[in-house]
């Protein structure tokens, strides 16, 4: 049975992979912010496994990781961000909110990842993938300001194609896959190659 | 007297940046973290204040002492490499977060306090130093997870704020001086005179129609 690894899976997009998954008789390792609904938790059935994951912490990422020691792991997909504040001006920016937004968004999917290195390693398929809006790094915006959000997509982005220059020499894949129904992002996942991860990199 | 504000003009750079502006009859203010040791920007005739850019009770020092003076130009200069050949697993948090700290977060900090004197020059023009190592579409060769992710922030920070500062008429234009011999590179590189000779011909020649581009020392504008 081959296993993923979701993060966010207690809510979409990330349930919706996990339901997928495990339906089709994936073990799922869903790394969560918040427990899994009780429905969903018993609708998943014995096929997942659930962590809980604090991307503000250091620890929390090292005990997941302790956690998964020795496990080959197949597939991740990480989904779940935190909003920025659209509205706010340059000069009100808060150092505070800023850091926060780059852990959370660029900093702890890289940190997790880069711990899990050896588990991907083991796995078949080596697929990493970042569900992520493209368009998040295209610069090309419509509206001005969500200064904190753009440069911790930005840098997640960046974070991400630096990887798959990393992990290539094992076979690694990291492709950044722009948000799509839960079938769909599987299919393309099934078909990820490093040329396809290439292609899906903007 | 056209005028110019450079942040982290100690040395690399930022030091020869203040010698070619002043040497061209520029009003040229370098900033350093410790003016004490800042000889050889004082050299080269700029005034020198003190900026530690990633302190906001600096930024606000360095704006009040610059109350009321218009400034043409300003360049977010200042910048770190952090640890370039960590392996992903071995990037740490305080090493992500002390580069991000200070090349996306500080140069966005700096000219928002600057803005006032910016809204007073005559040029309105708010630069910061990016990087080919920013750019995503290039980069095809991986490492400096810190630094890329850095530099790809702070171009999405430019963007944003090109269409913010739009109605004011001021023009956010990020610069990328090339591969430079400077402390950051250990020596390699061009020389920074070649560097920056490109970079201020470049900076002469920008106006509104400018903002939000990613432009080289030689000119040519980079994909993001
Ligand atoms: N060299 C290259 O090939 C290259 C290529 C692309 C982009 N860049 C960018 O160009 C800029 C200048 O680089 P460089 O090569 O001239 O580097 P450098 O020789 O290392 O000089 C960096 C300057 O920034 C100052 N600085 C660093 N952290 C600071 C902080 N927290 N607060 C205030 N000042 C600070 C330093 O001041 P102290 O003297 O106090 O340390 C120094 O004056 C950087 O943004 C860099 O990323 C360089």
């Amino acid at each position: 049975m081959p296993t993923i690894l979701i993060t966010d899976a207690h809510r979409d997009p990330g349930l919706a992979l996990a339901t997928h998954y495990a339906n089709d008789d994936w073990e799922v390792i869903a790394v969560n912010r918040a427990p899994l609904p009780p429905a969903a938790f018993v609708a998943l059935g014995a096929n997942v496994r659930e962590l809980r994951f604090d991307p503000l912490s250091e620890a929390s990422v090292r005990d997941v990781a302790l956690r998964l020691r020795g496990r080959p792991i197949d597939v991740a997909i990480l989904t779940g961000e935190t909003a920025g504040e659209p509205g706010r001006p340059a000069e009100a920016v808060d150092p505070d909110h800023w850091r926060d937004l780059m852990l959370v968004n660029a900093w702890a999917p890289f940190r997790l990842i880069a711990l899990l290195e050896d588990n991907l390693k083991a796995g078949a398929q080596k697929v990493v993938a970042m569900l992520s809006d493209p368009e998040a790094y295209l610069a090309d915006y419509g509206t001005p300001r969500d200064y904190a959000y753009r440069a911790s997509k930005a840098s997640l982005h960046q974070l991400w194609r630096t990887l798959d220059m990393e992990f290539r020499a094992w076979g690694g894949v990291c492709p950044l896959l722009a948000p799509a129904d839960a079938a769909e992002i599987a299919a393309r996942v099934a078909a990820a190659t490093p040329d396809e991860a290439a292609r899906a990199r903007l | 007297m056209s005028s110019i504000l450079i942040s982290g003009a100690t040395r690399g750079i930022g030091l020869e940046l203040a010698r070619q502006f002043g040497a061209d009859g520029w009003d040229v203010i370098g900033t350093a973290r410790d003016p004490g040791a800042a000889g050889a920007l004082r050299d080269t005739g700029a005034e020198v204040l003190p900026l530690e850019a990633t302190d906001a009770a600096s930024i606000a020092g360095l704006a009040r002492a610059l109350d009321g003076r218009p400034l043409d130009v300003v360049i977010a200069n200042a910048g770190i490499s952090g640890d370039l050949t960590a392996r992903a697993a071995q990037v740490t948090r305080e090493d992500f977060l002390q580069v991000v700290g200070t090349n996306t977060f500080a140069p966005l900090a700096l000219v928002s306090a600057l803005k006032p004197n910016l809204l007073a020059g005559t040029r309105r023009l708010a630069c910061a130093m990016s990087s080919l190592m920013s750019s995503v579409t290039l980069n095809d060769w991986g490492t400096q997870f810190s630094y890329r992710a850095s530099k790809s922030g702070l171009n999405a920070v430019w963007r944003s704020l090109s269409l913010d500062w739009k109605t004011n008429r001021i023009a956010c234009v990020l610069l990328r001086p090339g591969f430079v011999a400077t402390e950051m590179t250990g020596g390699q590189g061009m020389p920074v005179a070649d560097s920056v000779a490109g970079l201020k011909t470049v900076v002469e020649g920008l106006g509104p129609d400018d903002t939000g581009r990613l432009i080289g020392f030689d000119g040519k504008d980079l994909p993001w």
